[in-house]
């Protein structure tokens, strides 16, 4: 403004200066003052109602989220979680859930990282079922008591689910997942193979509890026959692998190894929770540790450095013909063109049988300043309308009575694929098993995933197993 | 402490004025100085006294002494962790020095090739280290990655590289080098051409060849930039931590589990925060200890003209 006293007299370098500034500044420019003038103050006033209306813009924006709930999750949840957003947010006006998605693989260190820190952004936790116990032990989670009533608690989930929750009689987190794991096979594989594929659900047929019950009773292959058809069904050429004859979806995860341990009769830790001495280095784990090795380095049927969740792409493009994974890729491989079919999850000949479950569970972080929001979500979601949306959207295999009875009696779910989820049912019933229950999880969890992944690169089972020992018993004993 | 300020005599007055003044420009520096090195080394160090008790109910901090070293020198982990952070230490730092000087003496020169060569040679400079730990990642993937694609032309077998327990803590070396050294390499050519020309022609008509002029003149005459590129990158790789993560996760079988590492897996992952902390401080402890080893070296093997 200080221009507007000058004169251009005083100047000494007027025109630099106008073309930098307002020419209604200069007072020796006034002679088109007339339109000049007018020009910027249109503008002005143009600039003015704009910025008003982008200030209402976010006032009223602000007005639809008072609340926005920070949900830890998945990265893999993001776009089918969306419907089930929506309708929350649309019963419950003001309240926004915002998602903050990481891989399954960083998900728990993000978790420890920021719970640690006692971070009060994060609302609601994605809780691994074995994690329960340890988060609750660690400080991070806030009691869901009172979030349901007493009939709720016994009538919404499968009781093992609920149990799973609970510690020390408080729900601490509530089921939003269970899971169920099968033996996906390519059929033109096989074929091309000229190999006799697992009996299983195949296009084009129908099929009722009953069928299901009797094939995984007298038709489950066993872990021999996966390795002797995977033999032949790799192919190799010039030194490279063109197809792999079997994969684990999730290789080196305790979640999916546990039934290797179980189908021949071991365990992983002692009965009373204080050692995995003699468990997890115990002839039972020696002999699956063995065989897993074998997988990566004798019989050369699995790639070695492809992780979760590459390992399903593999199969989606046809480049494994056995594929041992979760029912939560069912949507993937359905929309992948591989012309495929599902049987049972594989057990050691002669052995128990044992087929992984758990599942995801929802909590209130301990440091949240919306806690009565937070509960309301993990309602919704876990126990009421969001459930069904939820597996609608997403098909982890439901741990709800309601959803389960819909799976049960619906048309839908005699043929195939999803028909799959009537195995689940089979299997959550009779061969499930649930990963132990220790506030030491984490570190089982973390060194048994060592320890495997050591043995898939090549390193001796039995030592790796036995290294494993003598860093998980110091946890167990201070958790005592 | 005013009686010897007071001998030396000049310290009264105005020069003390000055002093005071140049503190007080100083201050804002060591405030930082104290806010981002010294606080959390205290921290970490307190930190190593105290350990979680894990309840039903939550955990509970309590003062546990020396408890968190004791279970250290108890842990066959953290013996084989210390190996390797040693091990590759002893491998990587002569070798990055050594392979920074050979690269500044082929860039030190004048002319249209080199100049095109400095500029390939300085490339990786501008790739931080996680976009250069995933590329490599897929270079040297064993199953049909680059580098082995490139072996079979040769007749070359496969090799498992970051896969193996024998070969996943050279890929690690390979991976730091291919990062590292150009970088490096920018210290010791800054001091290769601070080096008066007049010195080497004197030495050279002095009757010198090349490699006298090499080892007596130009040699002698980078301690300064060798010491702080050696001291630097010492620090560095003692803390390496991106590709252990991004690539191996410690392994296999810990051949690649540097006390960071430990550090980072025993805190994090496991929760156990104040063993963590231990690990920290005795990782602060030999780097200290090699550092000022390192100095020593330097000033006796050379000594200060």
């Amino acid at each position: 403004m200080e221009g507007s006293r000058m004169t251009p007299m005083d100047d000494p370098h007027p025109r630099q200066h106008v073309r930098g500034r307002s020419a209604a500044s200069f007072p020796g420019t006034a002679v088109r003052a007339g339109t000049t003038r007018r020009l910027p103050l249109r503008f002005v006033a143009i600039a003015l109602a704009l910025i008003g209306l982008a200030l209402a813009g976010a006032a009223a924006a602000q007005a639809t989220c008072t609340t926005t709930l920070d949900y830890l999750t998945l990265s893999e949840f993001d776009s089918a979680m969306q419907p089930v957003i929506r309708a929350f947010e649309a019963q419950h006006p003001g309240v926004c859930v915002k998602m903050e998605g990481y891989s399954f693989g960083d998900l728990f260190q993000t978790t420890q990282v920021r719970m640690r820190a006692r971070d009060t952004s994060i609302d609601v936790l994605l809780v691994d079922q074995p994690v329960v116990a340890a988060y609750t032990s660690l400080g991070y989670l806030s009691p869901l008591d009172g979030t349901f009533t007493d009939q709720q608690v016994a009538h919404t989930w499968v009781q093992p689910a609920v149990d799973a929750g609970k510690v020390n009689g408080h729900l601490m987190a509530a089921p939003q997942d269970s899971s169920i794991q099968l033996l996906y096979f390519n059929r033109k594989l096989f074929a091309e193979a000229g190999v006799a594929p697992p009996t299983g659900l195949v296009p084009g047929e129908t099929v009722s509890y009953t069928d299901v019950a009797a094939l995984a009773k007298q038709h489950r292959w066993t872990w021999e026959q996966v390795t002797a058809a995977a033999k032949r069904l790799t192919v190799r050429s010039g030194g490279a692998t063109r197809t792999w004859g079997f994969t684990f979806g999730q290789p080196d995860e305790l979640y999916q190894l546990q039934p290797l341990g179980l189908s021949l009769g071991g365990t992983l830790l002692s009965p009373d929770g204080t050692t995995v001495d003699g468990y997890l280095n115990g002839p039972a784990w020696r002999k699956a540790a063995v065989w897993y090795g074998d997988l990566f380095n004798g019989a050369k049927v699995s790639p070695k450095g492809v992780p979760y969740p590459q390992t399903a792409d593999l199969f989606a493009e046809g480049k494994v013909a056995l594929y041992a994974g979760g029912a939560w890729q069912l949507g993937k491989f359905k929309g992948s063109g591989v012309d495929f079919g599902i049987a049972p999850y594989p057990a050691f000949a002669g052995g128990t049988v044992a087929t992984p479950t758990g599942g995801w569970y929802l909590g209130v972080a301990a440091y949240s300043k919306h806690k009565d929001e937070a509960a309301a979500f993990i309602r919704f979601l876990t126990a009421e309308q969001g459930a069904a949306l939820w597996f609608a959207s997403y098909g982890h295999f439901p741990p709800q009575q309601s959803v389960l009875d819909t799976i049960r009696s619906g048309k839908a779910y005699t043929v195939f694929p999803d028909d799959a989820y009537l195995l689940g049912v089979y299997q959550s019933r009779t061969t499930a098993v649930v990963r132990p229950k220790t506030p030491a999880y984490l570190q089982l969890h973390n060194i048994f995933d060592s320890a495997f992944s050591d043995i898939r690169n090549g390193a001796d089972p039995g030592q790796a197993l036995d290294g494993a020992v003598r860093q998980i018993d110091p946890y167990l004993k201070r958790f005592q | 402490m005013a009686a010897p300020a007071e001998q030396r005599g000049p310290r009264t007055g105005p020069r003390r004025h000055e002093e005071r003044v140049a503190y007080l420009f100083l201050l804002p520096a060591l405030a930082g100085l104290a806010l981002f090195r010294v606080y959390p080394i205290v921290e970490a160090i307190a930190g190593a006294l105290y350990r979680d008790v894990f309840t039903s109910h939550g955990p509970r901090t309590v003062f546990a002494g020396l408890a968190n070293f004791g279970s250290l020198v108890a842990d066959p982990v953290f013996w084989a962790s210390l190996w390797v952070t040693l091990e590759l230490n002893l491998i990587i730092n002569p070798l990055q020095v050594a392979l920074a000087l050979g690269l500044a003496l082929m860039v030190d020169r004048a002319g249209r090739a080199v100049r095109l060569y400095r500029l390939l040679v300085l490339v990786p400079i501008g790739v931080s280290l996680p976009v250069a730990t995933l590329v490599w990642r897929l270079m040297l993937d064993p199953n049909g990655g680059f580098v082995n694609a490139l072996l079979g032309r040769l007749g070359i077998p496969p090799q498992p590289f970051y896969t193996s327990a024998g070969q996943a803590l050279w890929s690690i070396i390979l991976i730091a080098n291919w990062k590292g050294v150009s970088y490096w390499m920018v210290f010791v050519l800054a001091g290769l051409q601070a080096i008066p020309a007049e010195l080497k022609e004197a030495a050279a008509i002095d009757g010198a060849g090349p490699l006298q002029r090499f080892a007596r003149v130009t040699l002698p005459l980078l301690r300064g930039p060798l010491l702080f590129v050696l001291v630097a990158d010492t620090v560095i790789n003692f803390v390496m931590f991106v590709p252990m993560y991004l690539l191996t996760r410690g392994g296999p079988s810990g051949a690649t589990n540097v006390l960071m590492y430990q550090a980072y897996k025993v805190g994090f992952a496991f929760g156990d925060m104040g063993q963590a902390l231990a690990i920290v401080t005795v990782l602060l402890a030999l780097l200290l200890g090699v550092v000022t080893w390192q100095f020593r070296l330097f000033d006796r093997g050379w000594g200060r003209s």
